[in-house]
């Protein structure tokens, strides 16, 4: 077991070390990033070997989408965009190098909505959102429609890095003008007024920006792929229960018990339940949608919303048990919380709206939402730096191993 | 989540800094005291009521997994829960909404009670999972409590409106309850139908409390410092702006409100 | 007198459930309408939802399932009602909910679709449930697509055609405000969503649980809520009375659940009264008897 329970404490920590350094961090290697307000730049041009075997040069601009195509477990194709800096030589891409509504197509050109030809290079092709993997047809394309020029499957065969020209230094001072090379892994990031500043790729400045540059951490650019890894164990616990109350009901089965029509009721309402979870995306005319709302919400719905009215009868019955007043701290509490309830219902205005506009204040809602945004508000307060004070305590135990128990992989 | 200002790592390291700066000197021998929990002394009665009327215990770990502290607190009482029921020898019953929390209860169980020198108890415990929904889980929950005739029943962790439906189930059972939670809104409930309540941040000292393990205690003491810390903030701000209004010279809490 | 006054000290548990039973039950065969009194932490929101300019969109995220849809249903319906009546465009999620969560949304959805004439994929998405909070929802404000590659009916949420409400929403710069619903949302969204803090958030949690929002709306961190049942109500009566005949109150519940709930009210209330007079009526009988 030793084994175990250090290989969980090596995973949760390295997890939680990913977590802070990410949050502590900047996105950029400190020390080695140039700030300063962008002034000008030189565009980063890749040459692209297209699938036609021409050869494209590609300016990387407004409009420009570096994307892969992946395979989603559909077997459609689906891009995935990729900043600039992520680019290298050798890889396979898809560019857009531009978009434009359809107008009408001549003579084996397109023309765009404005009446202007849009002139493809060699290697370059026309998609809209319908057209997939194949062209746009132009005969079947409804003016307007938005289409994209590319160059699909090109590879990558050189790429000539641009540069920013940054002003340094504080305002006011003799600045200096500085250019900051271009290269894989820079990252370019704007500075907002508040809040940490946003990635952007180095066409979308725009003079004046405060702009820092430097090597990237790569530690932001796995945000998103932890949350996803994350968002997957969270959705593989659901298929888990399903198969622990499975395994639950089939030891149930086996067993021949007198409790075996339990589990028999269980595994056709997983059935059910899974035919109503199929059927809840056809259309809502159709019988099978029909069948699906009919277990849900004629279903489930009742039942769920029966256990949750138990509590009004449960409340009644333990107020009415435990709300005795035994001491004068207890009468303070009988007497705010008699405001409070009846403050929100509207009995409160029954009780007290006749006092009128000038003793709005003495209002029943009014003294009830005083007792909620004043009093009430410290109190939570302080129990939520308690909380949260716990969380920070129970959490840094766990993350360096000094939880004494069983929990981190059996024994002590 | 964004990058870090100073302010909110000034914050953490202090934070973090008193935890581990009182777990250290906890485990140079420094003694520290933690006031009596009441409900926490009132384990051992309910284990032991409920072994003289011969019935099982009943643990509920909350409605949330182990990504919430709350339950990982959880897991601190079930292990004393278990030790003290190894001197009894009753058996534990442990429903739960979360599958993932199976094998985690399960694990907690066979350990502590193995450790307690008590395997064959484990092996008569149950962890009963009961289903995905929390309502319908409560409902099944107080079933359990009546079929099994447990009467003593023990609920720690997160808790959302299903704490009524849990405490209220076995309040009509007649088991004697005792509840924690740091679900604050929760708490009236929990108050108005058991029989000891461990309140919000009690529930993060608890395990401290049980163990009087040095890093536990440590980690809990420390938290107080911070609270202190905050505390003092508090007083510093208040003063600051009453004395020269909003704008103030010492307004850098502001600035730690803003991230 | 004491001693007969004592029974009300204990009063049996039966008789409590069915004088909540029928507190709560008879007014649903009458058509009674009670005043209202609008707080301010429903007008903040319903002011900010109203204001939604045409390049933004509404985020939702209801988790609202069969448990708590007693106090979340009126809350969904009134702000669905709300933004379907105006034509606002809002794109509906769910973040480690019941899986069922998309469906009841979608419930809703179509009904007041049906009365507005308004269009999926037009006027408003449900992209369906994900899981992993919080860090889901820091992705969520960086790129709601790459979150949800496929939307609750299977089209690409990269789709123009079939989704344009989706067209120019990539994050949390085009979300007007998020609305929460559910029994008690997640603190989380306050923090991940949109750190730089341009997105107002609203809650929509039940009535017990609304004690702990306060702090944060006086912090300016949150914008308002909808409390409960109350909130639903008076969420509708905001909208009623700002777009008046327009508004097709036809089915809402806000209002009509107000008044069960009020007369609950009223019976704990009482009980809580009556228990008390009991304790005391008690103790001088016992008194008296020892006398």
């Amino acid at each position: 077991m030793v084994w175990r329970r250090r290989f969980i404490a090596a995973l949760t920590f390295l997890a939680g070390l990913y977590f802070l350094l990410e949050f502590i961090l900047p996105p950029t290697v400190p020390g080695s990033t140039h700030r300063g307000v962008f002034l000008e730049q030189l565009p980063t041009v890749l040459a692209l070997a297209t699938a036609d075997g021409e050869r494209l040069e590609v300016e990387v601009g407004p409009g420009v989408e570096l994307s892969m195509m992946v395979r989603d477990p559909t077997g459609k194709l689906q891009a995935k965009v990729q900043r600039t800096r992520e680019v290298s030589v050798g890889e396979t891409l898809s560019v857009r190098t531009r978009t434009f509504a359809f107008g009408s197509f001549r003579n084996g050109t397109f023309l765009d909505d404005k009446g202007g030809a849009v002139a493809l290079r060699p290697g370059e092709r026309v998609y809209s959102d319908d057209s997939g993997d194949r062209p746009a047809d132009p005969a079947q394309l409804a003016p307007g429609t938005p289409l994209r020029v590319e160059a699909r499957g090109a590879r990558v065969v050189g790429i000539r890095w641009g540069s920013l020209t940054l002003l340094d230094g504080p305002a006011g001072e003799a600045r200096s003008r500085r250019t900051v090379a271009l290269a894989p892994n820079i990252a370019v990031l704007r500075e907002k007024r508040k809040g940490t500043p946003d990635e952007i790729e180095p066409y979308e400045a725009r003079v004046g920006d405060l702009l820092a540059v430097g090597h990237t951490t790569f530690l932001r650019d796995q945000r998103d792929t932890a949350a996803q890894f994350n968002s997957v164990l969270g959705t593989l616990a659901l298929g888990m229960g399903l198969l622990s109350l499975g395994m639950v009901n089939g030891r149930k089965l086996r067993k021949r018990g007198e409790d075996r029509w339990v589990a028999v009721a269980f595994f056709v309402a997983v059935v059910l339940g899974v035919v109503a979870g199929v059927y809840k995306y056809y259309d809502p005319n159709t019988s099978e949608r029909s069948f699906s709302d009919a277990i849900v919400f004629k279903l489930i719905g009742p039942v769920g919303s029966t256990i949750f009215s138990l509590l009004a009868f449960y409340l009644a019955s333990a107020s009415y048990r435990a709300f005795r007043i035994r001491s004068a701290e207890a009468g303070l509490m009988m007497a705010t919380a008699l405001i409070v309830m009846l403050g929100q219902t509207p009995f409160g205005m029954y009780l007290t709206g006749w006092l009128g506009e000038q003793l709005k204040a003495l209002w029943l809602p009014n003294i009830a939402g005083w007792v909620l945004r004043v009093p009430n508000s410290a109190v939570v307060r302080g129990l939520i730096f308690g909380t949260m004070l716990g969380g920070i305590g129970t959490a840094l135990r766990y993350w360096l191993n000094l939880e004494k128990g069983s929990a981190m992989g059996g024994g002590d | 989540m964004d990058n870090a200002n100073w302010q909110v790592l000034l914050l953490m390291v202090v934070f973090a800094g008193l935890v581990l700066w009182k777990i250290a000197s906890a485990k140079r021998g420094q003694g520290l005291y933690i006031r009596p929990i009441p409900g926490l002394n009132a384990i051992e009665e309910a284990v032991g009521r409920s072994a003289e009327l011969g019935g099982p215990l009943l643990f509920h770990g909350g409605i949330a997994d182990f990504t919430n502290v709350q339950t990982l607190a959880a897991v601190g009482i079930l292990e004393h829960i278990c030790k003290t029921a190894a001197k009894y020898g009753n058996r534990i019953l442990v429903t739960t909404a979360m599958p993932v929390m199976v094998p985690i209860w399960e694990d907690v169980i066979k350990a502590s009670f193995a450790a307690a020198g008590r395997p064959e108890l484990a092996s008569q415990s149950e962890v009963r999972f009961i289903s995905p929904a929390g309502d319908l889980t409560a409902l099944g929950t107080t079933q359990v409590l009546v079929d099994e005739k447990v009467s003593s029943c023990f609920l720690f962790g997160a808790y959302d409106y299903t704490s009524l439906l849990y405490s209220e189930g076995g309040q009509i059972a007649g088991c004697m309850q005792i509840a924690g939670t740091s679900d604050y809104y929760q708490i009236p409930f929990f108050v108005a139908s058991c029989d000891y309540v461990v309140m919000v941040e009690e529930l993060f000292a608890c395990s401290a409390y049980l163990t009087r393990e040095p890093t536990m205690l440590g980690s809990v003491v420390g938290q107080d410092y911070g609270k202190l810390f905050l505390l003092l903030l508090i007083l510093v701000g208040v003063i600051c702006a009453t004395v020269f209004g909003p704008a103030n010279p010492l307004n850098v809490y502001e600035g730690l409100l803003r991230f | 007198m004491w001693r007969r006054l004592a029974a009300l000290d204990r009063v049996p548990r039966q008789t409590i459930y069915l004088l909540m039973f029928l507190a709560c039950g008879l007014p649903f065969f009458f058509d009674v309408r009670l005043p209202l009194y609008v707080w301010p932490e429903t007008r903040a929101v319903f002011e900010v939802t109203d204001s939604t300019p045409p390049n933004k969109v509404v985020l939702i995220c209801s988790n609202r399932v069969q448990g708590s849809q007693g106090e979340n249903w009126p809350q969904y319906e009134a702000l669905v009602s709300h933004l379907m009546l105006r034509g606002i465009k809002f794109v509906v999620i769910a973040v480690d909910s019941d899986p069922l969560a998309p469906q009841f949304s979608e419930r809703v959805n179509e009904r007041q679709a049906a009365k507005y004439g308004r269009k999926y994929g037009v006027d408003w998405v449900n992209l369906g449930m994900v899981r992993g909070a919080p860090l889901i929802m820091a992705s969520i404000g960086r790129n709601i697509k790459a979150v949800f590659p496929r939307d609750y009916r299977g089209y690409s949420t990269n789709d123009a055609q079939k989704l344009p409400i989706l067209k120019n929403i990539t994050g949390a710069a085009d979300f007007q405000i998020l609305w929460a619903i559910e029994y008690q949302p997640s603190l989380d969204w306050m923090v991940w969503l949109d750190p730089a803090g341009r997105v107002p958030v609203a809650f929509g949690s039940a009535g017990i649980v609304t004690t702990s929002w306060y702090p944060y709306i006086s912090s300016g961190q949150m914008k308002g809520m909808m409390a409960g049942i109350r909130g639903a109500a008076e969420y509708e009566t905001l909208v009623r009375s700002k777009y008046g005949r327009a508004y097709d109150e036809e089915g809402l519940r806000g209002g009509r659940l107000l008044v069960p709930l009020a007369f609950g009210h009223l019976v704990i209330i009482s009980f809580i009264l009556l228990g008390n007079l009991g304790m005391i009526a008690k103790r001088r009988a016992a008194k008296e008897g020892r006398r």
